[in-house]
């Protein structure tokens, strides 16, 4: 099955990388859609079928954590898996993230394998191998 | 707020980042400053800005030359360099920025919560201009790479 995803982040550059990491990691992927911050993110989601959204926390506008919870409080976009790709490492931040009803937080710069992986356990497709997702990874190479 | 844990993370973060996603070894030269780098080099320079709240205030700045600029956004992007635009370039940076910021206050202690503001452009003599004596500390750092050399300015305010 390929999933649609919605790219938010208010750098056109790291939606450009995002983009290509995702296509080079071999995921899944169908059609793309990307927003520049989390009031044409709703926009995009009340318009559009998608399966997962890569959101970025800090944007003008509306951040990724007001996107989670706005989504959450939407009874057809509660269920949508939602990944904050953020530069934040501190633990309360991430914690907040997840405690919101992000369903994983990656750290700002990542690796195609780390993506597929993670993004792959968070839909229940199958993986390469098992991985805990309970926090930010550490030091990725991009 | 121990300054010396700080610009330690800051120097850290700098290489991480350029290590691993440029490939591009760096060495941070004692005793120069934005002044050298600006007699360095006979192009224009980039500069971006981004501000930091939390247990204490400040604020990262990186000054580099267009050409090392436009090669780190290519880089970056996967892209030719003459496929990336001025306006690219601004952003590359500005996300670049926004990377070292965040590494560097987890790697000063991820046990602590910041804000980072967005990322912005700036002139060169606003970044040198910084703070005034009594309101904070400002630290600069000259960066050589195997081709070209850029500054960070790291600004604590109290």
């Amino acid at each position: 099955m390929a999933f649609n995803v919605l790219i938010v982040d208010d750098s056109a550059p790291m939606r450009s990388v995002i983009k290509k990491t995702l296509k080079m990691s071999g995921f899944n992927l169908g059609e793309l859609f990307e927003a520049s911050n989390g009031i044409e993110a709703l926009e995009v989601l009340r318009d559009n079928w998608l399966d997962l959204v890569l959101t970025d926390y800090n944007m003008p506008e509306m951040d990724g954590l007001q996107l989670i919870e706005e989504m959450k409080k939407d009874d057809l976009l509660s269920a949508i898996p939602i990944v904050v790709i953020t530069t934040e490492g501190s633990k309360e931040k991430i914690r907040t993230f997840l405690e919101k009803g992000a369903s994983d937080c990656i750290q700002k710069p990542f690796t195609p394998e780390v993506i597929k992986k993670r993004l792959n356990h968070i839909l229940g497709e199958p993986e390469d191998e098992c991985a805990a997702i309970d926090e930010c990874d550490e030091g990725l190479d991009f | 707020m121990n300054v010396q844990q700080l610009t330690n993370a800051m120097k850290d973060s700098i290489s991480e980042i350029f290590e691993t996603m440029f490939f591009m070894p760096l060495e941070f030269e004692e005793g120069k400053a934005i002044e050298d780098l600006e007699k360095s080099i006979d192009e224009p320079m980039i500069c971006a800005q981004i501000d930091f709240s939390g247990p204490f205030k400040g604020a990262l700045a990186v000054m580099l030359p267009r050409g090392l600029a436009r090669e780190l956004s290519a880089n970056f992007l996967g892209e030719d360099e003459g496929a990336v635009t001025e306006e690219i370039v601004e952003g590359t940076i500005k996300e670049i920025l926004n990377m070292l910021a965040g590494k560097m206050l987890s790697f000063y202690d991820a046990n602590l919560v910041f804000d980072l503001a967005i990322p912005e452009t700036a002139e060169v003599s606003e970044i040198k201009k910084g703070v005034s004596a009594g309101e904070g500390r400002g630290f600069e750092f000259f960066i050589s790479t195997p081709d070209n050399n850029f500054c960070t300015k790291l600004t604590v305010k109290s």
